[in-house]
């Protein structure tokens, strides 16, 4: 059973076509992540998802019902969760959970939101007033709001943009593991690519509103063929320089004793290989792999 | 319908009240002091030679706090949602727009009530007004009337501003005054000049102080004051649905739009 199903969503504002007869769902325990440059569609695809949007033509359905006519029994079963929208800065943390938890009918919303907020580690805070929290504790608490009601699907609209790396990598892990615990499925959107990698099972690209690529991050990350060596050495570099210059082998110095090569990935081997029989003294050798975020830069590229 | 999520926006608006000082000054402070200033400069006027227009001025201002708190109440409250970044997060829920506006109706009304009935007790121990003077079923036609019309205008502005942005949130707390001077709120219709004067016939308010004030000076039959009320009563139904019906069109024309997401940034 499919708990998200977008059918040739299309969005139009005026003569501009934000959103392009997207399709794609997600099912249940899977994380999706919804990725593109900016303007390419995907604030507004989720925008749509959440109804605040009025999609131009397309269906959408959650848990096989048309979101237009089971409205409110799919907001029940959902819920969202942005680095751009807030809770009430004024009220307590206790006060804004509370309003929700009243909204989503939970049964006793007490005993929830103090068993989610000791979960995320900010039990000390539920009487702070939230416009006084930092940018990490402020997610920490949108992410306890965004899991109030139990969802079976949350849309995450990147929900660390405005945290430094370390309180990014600590939310991603709270959100693995409740996902792993709850067999929870998220639909994700991020520019950070290696994010995206960590915890998408699948990744659709949307380019001016049309999804252009969709597949796991790594076989989006094998689409790239040019995987990148690096190769310190000490001694007289002129024979390696020779044998990949006759090749046609991209090559350059990064540093006097450090050359970059760059070429299809499964000729590696076949490469160090070679130079070690010219009689380079290699120090160190380093090999980067296509990412995703190789892909990603491949497509804007090619769009530009 | 559901009851609960009506009673969370209740609790919402609650807690913003209690952490808010503006809106505590807005709707409770500043009517009040209104009605103490607006009451001691009619006394100032007219109080020793024309004691019925002393009291439709301080009865006037009076009532006309049910009209404005009303209509306050259901556009600010929304704007501290869009100030807070928190709209979408509101309609992101099932929470359905009927269910946030009912509770903010019901907001609107007990603070009207609250403010009038500080008011009432100044005007009584102040000015020697006793507002259970007027007739019962009157008394409660003409608050009914101003309450809905203030809801009617206050939807409509919200529409507004959910269509347009808050670029135009100024109207929340403006646009009252703009209806004032046409409603005939502190003189009688008559007054005003033509064409304002067939204009101000088309507000229900104009209906609700005329009789008022026809009520304090006794200076018309009852059946006359009915009709008035009749008349006005009927003018505030057609506006509460035409309201409701250019809310609903705003609001699509907002979601359509981008704008209503965009109001949230």
């Amino acid at each position: 059973m499919h708990l998200l199903e977008v059918k040739q969503l299309v969005k139009d504002f005026g003569s501009f076509r934000a959103v392009d007869g997207i399709s794609f769902s997600i099912s249940k325990g899977s994380v999706v992540g919804l990725l593109g440059q900016n303007g390419a569609g995907k604030t507004t695809t989720i925008r749509m998802l959440l109804g605040i949007t009025t999609p131009t033509s397309g269906s959408l359905s959650y848990f096989e019902k048309d979101f237009f006519t089971h409205r409110e029994e799919s907001l029940q079963r959902i819920n969202y969760i942005s680095s751009y929208n807030t809770l009430v800065g004024r009220m307590s943390i206790w006060e804004n959970l509370r309003v929700y938890a009243t909204m989503y009918q939970i049964h006793a919303p007490n005993k929830k939101i103090a068993e989610l907020l000791s979960y995320f580690e900010i039990s000390d805070l539920k009487n702070k007033i939230y416009e006084d929290l930092s940018s990490g504790q402020k997610t920490r608490v949108n992410l306890v709001k965004s899991l109030l009601n139990d969802p079976e699907l949350v849309l995450m609209d990147e929900p660390t943009a405005a945290l430094d790396p370390d309180i990014a990598d600590k939310t991603l892990s709270l959100i693995e593991t409740w996902k792993k615990e709850k067999n929870l499925s998220i639909l994700y959107t991020s520019h950070n690519m290696q994010e995206v990698t960590r915890i998408c099972d699948k990744v659709i690209f949307l380019a001016n509103g049309k999804i252009i690529e969709q597949d796991t991050p790594l076989n989006l990350a094998k689409k790239v063929t040019k995987a990148e060596l690096i190769l310190t050495y000490e001694k007289d570099p002129k024979p390696a320089f020779s044998y990949l210059t006759d090749r046609g082998i991209s090559h350059k110095h990064k540093t006097p004793n450090q050359l970059i090569i760059q070429t299809k990935e499964e000729d590696i081997p076949r490469i160090i290989f070679d130079i070690s029989k010219t009689g380079l003294w290699m120090n160190d050798i380093t090999i980067n792999k296509p990412t995703l975020e190789d892909f990603f830069l491949q497509i804007s590229r090619k769009k530009s | 319908m559901n009851i609960n999520r009506i009673r969370a926006t209740l609790l919402q608006e609650y807690y913003m009240v209690q952490r808010s000082l503006e809106t505590i000054v807005d709707v409770f402070v500043y009517p009040i002091m209104n009605i103490i200033v607006f009451g001691f400069i009619s006394k100032f006027l007219l109080g020793s030679t024309d004691r019925s227009v002393f009291l439709s001025l301080i009865v006037a201002m009076l009532f006309w706090q049910i009209f404005s708190t009303s209509q306050y109440t259901i556009s600010v409250a929304t704007l501290w949602n869009m100030w807070a970044h928190n709209l979408t997060n509101l309609f992101a829920t099932p929470t359905t727009f009927l269910e946030y506006f009912i509770a903010h109706a019901i907001t609107a009304l007990i603070k009207a009530l609250l403010v009038f009935f500080v008011g009432a007790l100044i005007a009584y121990f102040q000015f020697g007004y006793n507002v259970v003077n007027i007739p019962f079923p009157l008394l409660l036609v003409i608050m009914i009337n101003l309450y809905l019309s203030g809801i009617a205008i206050g939807l409509v502005l919200v529409g507004f501003i959910f269509a347009y942005g808050t670029r135009i949130q100024a109207l929340a707390w403006g646009f009252i005054s703009i209806i004032q001077p046409l409603a005939s709120v502190f003189y009688p219709l008559s007054v005003l000049p033509e064409p304002f004067q067939s204009l101000a016939r088309f507000l229900p308010l104009t209906y609700m102080f005329e009789a008022l004030r026809q009520i304090i000076s006794q200076t018309a039959p009852l059946p006359i004051i009915h009709t008035q009320l009749m008349i006005g009563s009927c003018i505030t139904l057609i506006y509460l649905i035409i309201s409701f019906i250019i809310f609903k069109y705003l609001l699509a024309y907002s979601k359509d739009s981008g704008q209503f997401a965009k109001n949230d940034l």
